[in-house]
């Protein structure tokens, strides 16, 4: 699972389609998946009486359990029922958009989700982090900001900041008003200082909580960062071959299986790496154009100090 | 300003906006000391955006009430 990856996501969406997404059933989207399921994985005590799942892994990823809502399947039948409902394309995709992401990004861990059910309950998993969902929020928080999680984290943190546009009010009225007719509601009745506020909430909690968590596990707690592939390896993990009674063996060779080799993760690194330096070549041309500062008057100017 | 209505340069921005962003900036710092001290309020995002508009807007709006 993700922590904060899934407040920021829609922000750093939003700052690559603007006016083709509206905010709000992005943001809905990417935090349907674990919206009504998740106190249940963590257990809440209520009147004296604990409620959690007998097996929390299996009921917030697996079949039998509430892991469906982690399918692309799911997205599409809320996003064509929103579309019913709303007879807006935008709204309806933009649901879609962000449970996919939330779906895909919560491939990461170890269990991984069902992304292709009811065709196939099996779980896709990279298992760059463990999933430890069982051991209760604490512990799952310490094992989660100790490994690869809170890098995974903490490149949604770094993306949304560099996407601080998307913040401003200017930007807020003239693309995200324009867009989702949900502001445009709730304008009727509330000041925009308060639209504004509220529209940043999810980036404010990201931040503040990603921050939060990692002081509260490395200098209040003490947990030990272990940033190796499916680490933490002190925390007792769960992995997708332990889910769902029908699942494939553990040899199973799916390329996001997560039997797969750190190898694999490496390679998919790579081709990213791969990825992003073909696209900075642009980057680079335009560095290169640019006017660079006269070396040779400072050079000149430090000689004559010498002198 | 950009066509998307954003400001062009972060300078731009921060002469608009810098009382807001210290604002912002002061709700969060606050909001993790809290969060370090008493892990449970940061469990919900409607505690989170609550908070938020206590601090950046029902807040300065009392502020200035009272000031009056």
């Amino acid at each position: 699972m993700s922590w904060a990856a899934h407040d920021l996501e829609p922000y750093v969406i939003q700052k690559h389609m603007g006016k083709r997404v509206a905010f709000v059933p992005l943001l809905v989207g990417s935090y349907a998946p674990d919206l009504l399921s998740k106190w249940f994985v963590y257990g809440v005590t209520f009147v004296g009486v604990e409620l959690k799942a007998d097996n929390p892994a299996q009921f917030h990823r697996g079949w039998p359990g509430v892991g469906f809502t982690h399918s692309l399947v799911f997205g599409v039948l809320v996003g064509l029922l929103l579309y019913l409902v709303w007879r807006n394309k935008v709204v309806a995709y933009s649901f879609v958009i962000g449970q996919w992401a939330h779906a895909l990004t919560d491939t990461g861990d170890t269990v991984g989700s069902m992304l292709l059910f009811p065709f196939t309950d099996h779980l896709f998993a990279v298992g760059a982090w463990a999933y430890a969902g069982q051991t209760g929020r604490y512990v799952d928080a310490g094992a989660y900001y100790s490994g690869l999680g809170f890098v995974w984290d903490g490149v949604f943190v770094v993306w949304a900041l560099l996407s601080w546009r998307v913040l401003t009010r200017g930007y807020f009225r003239t693309t995200v008003m324009a867009a989702d007719p949900f502001w445009r509601w709730a304008g009727r009745h509330l000041s925009e200082t308060t639209l504004v506020a509220l529209y940043r909430a999810s980036f404010f909690y990201g931040v503040a909580r990603w921050t939060a968590w990692l002081i509260w596990a490395h200098i209040v707690r003490s947990f030990a960062f272990d940033l190796r592939w499916g680490g933490p390896r002190w925390v007792p993990r769960i992995y997708a071959d332990e889910l769902n009674s029908s699942a494939p063996a553990p040899s199973c060779r799916c390329p996001g299986c997560c039997s797969m080799t750190p190898r694999l993760g490496f390679y998919g690194v790579v081709a990213v790496c791969a990825f992003v330096k073909g696209h900075s070549g642009s980057v680079r041309e335009t560095l290169q154009s640019a006017p660079r500062r006269p070396r040779r008057r400072r050079r000149r100017r430090l000689t004559l100090k010498r002198r | 300003m950009r066509p998307d209505g954003s400001p062009s340069g972060f300078r731009e921005a921060l002469a608009d906006g810098w009382r807001q962003l210290a604002l912002y900036v002061a709700a969060g710092v606050a909001y993790i000391a809290i969060g370090v001290a008493v892990p449970e309020f940061m469990f919900t995002w409607v505690v989170a955006a609550g908070y938020l508009v206590l601090c950046v807007v029902l807040l300065p709006a009392l502020v200035r009430v009272v000031r009056r």
